[in-house]
């Protein structure tokens, strides 16, 4: 039987465009925006050709989903249930920012089907989230994630930040326990990457960025404490209470499949990537035919994808598996590679798997370029 | 003298750099019609871009020109260009002794400087007529008058009446030619005595060879003779002679005593006709070779690596390429543990090194990694034997050594008294030996000073100006071997010794060196996967240490689907940056590193 696939719906509008964040989204959206967005995103769900294949989960991310309406969410998730059997106990989530929580609307979309709801949060400090430019406090955080649960959500996502200008040790550590007190399922830290292009970028010289040292240090300071709470330290920046790791996710790290819809969204079927153009209003004009760019990832390619996805993973990766999609070993062929990051105790390689320790996972760009073909 | 001598005069344009001589030379060269203005290029005389680029002569070139003067006689003027770099004092010497006067050039806004007076002593001892020229007269600081009595105090000639100028504007250039027919003698030389000529310069051409550039001082060279070159013996039939113009050669049938031009004879490298070399006939030599001929040597040797490996043949084909125009570029193969294959490549001082690597770099598009230049020491060992030491890699163990001795050099320093704490105190710290001072003036000063080469090539220049505002100027030359304290400095990256980064210091200099040299390394190793010690050693004791820290944070911190390609590209394009790194042992280097231990003025 073959697997189940994944869907992505992409919602690009933000209340507010944080100086940081290099996604594809537009802040000050309208409503006749939206609606018209969704419109288009329901042509393409009813027009483009992906294989109907049973899914297991499905998520919504952003942008900020959750300034959509539930009418909205009624209508897209009704799209692709009719396009494609979503399973009884497929994984639902939907991406919601804080500000834009709202009691009524959480429970309605619990009863649409969504079953899991991802908050950024980013930090429990107001000063922090000021320097973020985000449009939520720590009030308005945990509001909403008592309303979440109050909506009947149990397994509920927190995004955290590490690395943010003038963040210290203790203060991420009460970011943390902060955070552990409302018990979720899943959190995921992320440190702040300063990306080209962005306004943090241009500015990054006196934003008070604490710097590689400090930021591998809450780094481990992320990683020990969540660890002790009950939580697995399952990939780079994701941690989660066993058996609520993010499925969807996890597809992308396994080479899984995957559609995908609206802006600047990717799909992969059959070693095929196909990504939707960023440009809004050629997406609105022919969102079915949307594809700015299609990739064939075949070979050493496929392989070196694999291995780069799969590596961020704690579980690493699978002998059997890899020798099953790619007809030789993983340890064997990669031996003199692998070598010295075994020897340095960054990489542990079992019969079995082969995957980066603790120390490994932040390290493992080295490593991965040197597996570049 | 023949009536065909009585109307050649063959001369020089002297100054130092910047005050105008390449100026001064276009505007003779336009006066004398010898080409089509529209054809003009400035400064057509110095033909290497570098040069023009530089705004300074590299080769030495000659042209002939025609010039009607006010008594009505024509004359044939030979302009004899020379190098204007310090670098080059033996081929400026010798293209001095192929005239019988010079113009010596100076700015009216700046007075005599170092330069001005080396190679007005360069002119005394060739016997050369000196015809001073004030330039630079069209400035508002420029001062004539002040100029003229300098040039008679300082240098000691007569500089009454001589011409004042402005080369730029071409002011009283008329004045320059009348005093060139007047006041520089014509050449003498006996015709039917044996051949007698002199080489002083050489350019490689593709279709003809070597083109020597000569000034006959005895008998007559025609096509088909057989000449000999009087220091290697080497035997040649000329296949042509001729006069140079500015653009182009023409043949003539002969050339005679007093005349300047070129031979070629079917000669391959320039390195087979050497300048300062006589030229006679072989089945009728001359008694004895022109005096003053010496083998020029380099000074300064460096080894020059290609940053890719696998550019190791287009380096030695580029190197060979430029070695045929040349020859006083020196280049063996050299193997360095850490760079691979490259060139221990021989210069006469840091300018002439630096030319070439920019002319490496520019017309064959290499990169390159140098390393530290290094003189050439003198060591006497136990078993009584003397070695010369050009690479620092293969300087003997201290304990084999009796004996180390450094080149040294008399240094001379003109600077507005100004300065004079600043520089002294700068020559000081290279370990300078004081001889005089004396004032030129009320406000200039000549410093002389004896100081080891080592101390002067890497960046004496830069300092010297830095520490008096850009004014100070210098001229040295090669004084002698002198015995010091010397030891070798060892550089290791992680335990392991990185030959390339040896050099010899003077014990003294050692340890404040050392520990700047760790500091600089520091800031050019990016952090690894693991913590790298930087050790400066002397034999085996550790005198300087610096940390890399191991690296904390390379990671891609988050990927999901829709950004797999976009982190794959950029995992590709860090790995195209690390390209460039040099892997030493297991540690990655950028190329900068290697001239790290160059940069040591602590004001810099």
């Amino acid at each position: 039987m073959r697997k189940g696939i994944g869907v992505y719906l992409h919602v690009p509008f933000c209340l507010s465009k944080c100086p940081y964040c290099d996604f594809c989204s537009f802040p000050g959206s309208r409503e006749e925006d939206r609606e018209r967005y969704v419109g288009a995103v329901l042509r393409e769900i009813a027009e483009r050709e992906f294989p109907r294949r049973s899914v297991t989960s499905v998520f919504f991310g952003g942008g900020t989903p959750s300034l959509l309406s539930t009418a909205q969410f009624d209508a897209l998730l009704s799209a692709l249930s009719s396009r494609f059997s979503i399973e009884r106990d497929a994984e639902i989530t939907f991406e919601m920012n804080p500000a834009t929580a709202d009691r009524d609307k959480l429970r309605a979309l619990r009863s649409l089907g969504f079953n899991r709801v991802s908050i950024g949060c980013q930090s429990t400090s107001d000063a922090e989230l000021a320097a973020l430019g985000r449009a939520h406090t720590a009030e308005g955080f945990f509001d909403a994630y008592r309303d979440a649960v109050a909506a009947g959500f149990s397994n509920l996502n927190v995004d955290l930040m590490y690395g943010i200008p003038r963040q210290t040790a203790n203060s991420f550590a009460k970011t943390l326990s902060d955070v552990l007190s409302l018990g979720p399922t899943h959190i995921s830290a992320y440190g702040l990457i300063v990306e080209e292009g962005t306004p943090f970028f241009t500015r990054r010289d006196t934003l008070g960025l604490p710097g590689e040292d400090a930021e591998a240090d809450l780094y481990a300071l992320a990683s020990e404490t969540l660890r002790n709470a009950g939580y697995r330290h399952y990939e780079i920046s994701n941690y989660a209470r066993p058996g609520y790791e993010c499925r969807h996710n996890l597809l992308y790290w396994r080479q899984g499949e995957y559609a995908a819809y609206g802006l600047s969204a990717s799909s992969h079927f059959a070693g095929v990537r196909e990504t939707n153009t960023r440009d809004l209003s050629a997406y609105l004009a022919a969102p079915a035919a949307a594809v700015s760019e299609r990739t064939v990832i075949n070979g050493a390619d496929a392989e070196y994808e694999y291995i780069m996805l799969a590596l961020r993973l704690s579980e690493g990766i699978d002998e059997a598996d890899f020798r099953r999609r790619f007809g030789h070993p993983f340890r064997e062929t990669y031996a003199d590679k692998l070598a010295p990051y075994i020897a340095r105790g960054l990489l542990a390689a079992g019969d079995d798997r082969t995957a980066l320790t603790d120390g490994g996972l932040y390290l493992s760009s080295a490593l991965l370029r040197d597996l570049l073909p | 003298m023949t009536e065909k001598q009585k109307h050649i005069r063959n001369f020089s344009i002297i100054a130092h750099i910047d005050h105008g001589k390449s100026t001064l030379a276009d505007r003779i060269l336009e006066k004398t019609r010898a080409y089509d203005l529209h054809e003009m290029e400035d400064q057509i005389l110095d033909n290497m871009d570098l040069e023009r680029e530089r705004g300074i002569t590299i080769k030495a070139r000659a042209v002939r020109l025609g010039y009607r003067a006010s008594d009505g006689e024509d004359y044939e003027f030979n302009l004899i260009d020379t190098p204007g770099h310090v670098d080059f004092g033996y081929e400026v010497s010798r293209s001095l002794s192929a005239c019988e006067g010079a113009l010596l050039v100076v700015d009216a806004t700046q007075g005599v400087e170092a330069q001005t007076l080396a190679n007005a002593y360069l002119a005394v001892d060739n016997s050369l007529e000196i015809l001073p020229v004030i330039n630079k007269i069209d400035l508002p600081s420029a001062d004539v008058e002040r100029t003229r009595a300098e040039i008679e105090d300082v240098i000691g000639i007569d500089a009454e009446g001589c011409p004042a100028v402005s080369a730029k504007m071409g002011l009283n250039i008329d004045d320059v030619l009348e005093k060139i027919v007047t006041s520089i003698p014509a050449p003498s030389g006996d015709e039917n005595a044996p051949l007698k000529a002199l080489i002083f310069d050489s350019r490689y051409d593709s279709y003809l060879g070597v083109v020597v550039y000569i000034r006959v001082m005895d008998g007559v060279v025609r096509a088909g003779d057989v000449i000999r070159l009087m220091s290697t013996g080497a035997i040649y039939q000329v296949t042509e002679v001729g006069t140079l113009g500015v653009t182009e050669m023409t043949a003539t049938d002969a050339l005679s005593a007093g005349e300047v031009g070129y031979l070629t004879a079917s000669i391959k490298s320039v390195g087979d006709t050497r300048v300062g070399d006589t030229v006679t006939h072989a089945d009728r030599p001359c008694a004895e070779a022109l005096p003053g001929f010496r083998r020029v040597q380099p000074m300064v040797y460096a080894g020059i690596y290609p940053e890719d490996g696998a550019r190791y043949g287009d380096l030695r084909d580029a190197l060979e390429k430029l070695r045929l125009n040349d020859a006083a570029l020196h280049f063996e193969p050299e193997t360095s543990i850490a760079l691979g294959f490259g060139f221990r490549c021989g210069f006469l001082g840091l300018l002439h090194m630096e030319i070439i690597e920019e002319r490496l770099e520019r017309e064959f598009n290499l990169d390159l990694i140098t390393t530290a230049p290094s003189v050439i020491y003198r060591v006497t060992l136990r078993d009584g034997s003397t070695r010369f030491i050009d690479n620092p890699s293969n300087y003997p163990s201290p304990d084999e050594i009796v004996e180390a001795a450094e080149p040294v050099v008399r240094a001379s320093i003109i600077t507005p008294s100004d300065y004079i704490g600043g520089l002294m105190d700068l020559c000081q710290d290279r370990r300078g030996e004081f001889i005089d001072m004396k004032y030129l003036d009320q406000t200039r000063v000549e410093l002389h000073y004896i100081l080891p080469l080592n101390e002067i090539i890497y960046d004496f220049f830069d300092a010297l100006k830095s520490r008096s505002k850009g004014y100070a100027s210098l001229d040295y030359e090669f004084l002698e071997y002198r015995p010091g304290k010397l030891v070798k400095l060892d550089f290791l990256l992680n335990g392991d010794q990185v030959d390339a980064l040896s050099f010899i210091v003077h014990e003294e200099k050692a340890y404040p060196r050392a520990r700047k040299i760790a500091e600089r390394l520091k800031e050019n190793i990016p952090r690894q996967l693991f913590e790298i010690p930087i050790q400066a050693a002397i034999g085996s004791k550790i005198i300087a240490r610096e940390t890399v820290k191991a690296m904390r944070k390379d990671v891609l911190a988050k990927c999901y689907g829709g950004d797999i390609t976009r982190k794959k590209k950029l995992l590709e394009k860090q790995k195209e940056g690390k390209k460039k790194m040099r892997r030493l042992g297991s540690v990655e280097v950028t190329p900068e590193a290697f001239m790290a231990v160059l940069k040591l003025d602590d004001d810099a």
